[in-house]
């Protein structure tokens, strides 16, 4: 878990005394980063827009309840997957399936199935695109946890903390997710599967 | 010769990758990775498919969003769906800045700069649309003008709708230029008898 920069605490205690600016800082500080999580949820780039919007507007209203414990991002980080969640919720996509539905569950004992490594004659944005892709078709409670460990590089205690889920729980998800990831990925793209 | 089996070792393989083992436990399985030749084959497959999400795609932040953001913070508005209005997702000043790893990122300074210019952009938008307003009104008033204009001239007079036409003679008049014809003809001579 990041720590709490002394610059984002001054720029958290001023806006709480009414400065504007500073409240566009610590917006201007994380909304990269915001939009690059959201965006692993909705290709509608109008709907990541607003829902970081309306992530730093829950967290501007909740400011005063900021316990400084955690690093700013840390916290905007756990209202921004919450909001994606109630969002992708209201809009008819249950972001909360069943880890125990065999269906969606299936996964572990899927063959071993193993996957090269991106080909180094891709470019990079072909190879987001395509874990993009990939990532777009697995339910979104693995999505979540591979996309927190993935690419925001989340310890497994601080996934559990924030979705507030055991650490076996998010073993049980991640391994999930990755065998799903394989079997989209080697189903769009058989070529990169080994021996292929 | 390992001293964990492959059955042992293979679920820990992706905590280990994760960097989510204690040393205690990933001392034992490194060496048995190290001894055996599939859960090490295994392991890099795993590995390999980490870097799939080694790359991310460039990051799209629309020009002037913290600016619009701290502003409706401090307006107290509840909803995003009011924040942005549609001229401000269609408008071409509110374009995305493109942030990521291959990309420059803006600056404070820039953005602020960015931020007056969609400002200068919505006032220069309110001018031209009072104008348009003013030019639309003006025009409607001509028109109105030449319409009523138009139904003057067209209109046939009130002499030309009177009922009795005053260009049309009198009765005295008739009867007078009727005697005169009378005279006139009882003065011309008698035609012979055939």
């Amino acid at each position: 878990m990041e720590p709490l920069t002394a610059e984002d605490a001054s720029l958290v205690q001023e806006t709480l005394a009414g400065n504007q600016t500073s409240f566009q800082l610590l917006v201007e500080r994380y909304q990269d980063r915001l939009f690059a999580l959201v965006r692993h949820y909705t290709k509608d780039p109008a709907l990541v827009e607003d829902i970081v919007q309306e992530t730093f507007l829950k967290a501007f209203k909740r400011l005063d309840g900021f316990q400084h414990e955690s690093s700013f991002y840390t916290w905007i980080y756990r209202i921004a997957v919450n909001t994606v969640l109630d969002v992708l919720k209201r809009r008819g996509r249950s972001p909360v399936t069943s880890v125990e539905d065999p269906e969606v569950a299936g996964a572990p004992n899927a063959p071993d199935t193993r996957v090269m490594a991106p080909d180094a004659r891709l470019q990079r944005e072909e190879i987001a695109r395509i874990t993009r892709e990939c990532l777009a078709e697995i339910p979104e409670i693995f999505r979540t946890v591979l996309v927190l460990r993935e690419f925001e590089d989340m310890a497994y205690q601080d996934i559990a903390d924030l979705l507030g889920i055991s650490i076996g729980t998010v073993e049980s998800r991640l391994f999930r997710a990755r065998a799903r990831f394989k079997e989209k990925l080697l189903q769009r793209h058989p070529e990169f599967g080994e021996g292929a | 010769m390992s001293t964990m089996e492959c059955g042992d070792a293979r679920p820990l393989v992706p905590s280990y990758l994760d960097g989510e083992l204690t040393e205690a436990q990933a001392a034992p399985l490194r060496k048995h990775l190290l001894a055996c030749q599939a859960c090490r084959a295994g392991a890099q497959a795993d590995k390999n498919m980490k870097r799939w999400f080694a790359v991310t795609e460039p990051i799209a932040v629309p020009r002037g969003f913290s600016g619009r953001v701290a502003r409706a913070a401090f307006a107290g508005v509840e909803s995003t769906a009011n924040v942005l209005t549609e001229f401000e997702r269609r408008s071409p000043r509110a374009a995305p800045i493109l942030l990521g790893p291959t990309v420059a990122v803006a600056s404070s300074s820039e953005l602020e700069q960015l931020e007056i210019e969609a400002e200068t952009a919505r006032s220069e938008n309110g001018r031209i649309l009072a104008f348009v307003l003013r030019l639309t009104v003006a025009a409607a008033v001509l028109a109105l003008l030449a319409s009523v204009a138009i139904q003057s001239l067209r209109r046939p007079s009130t002499a030309e709708l009177r009922a009795d036409d005053r260009r049309t003679m009198s009765l005295d008049q008739a009867l007078e230029k009727l005697d005169h014809l009378e005279r006139a003809e009882a003065a011309k001579p008698a035609a012979a008898p055939r």
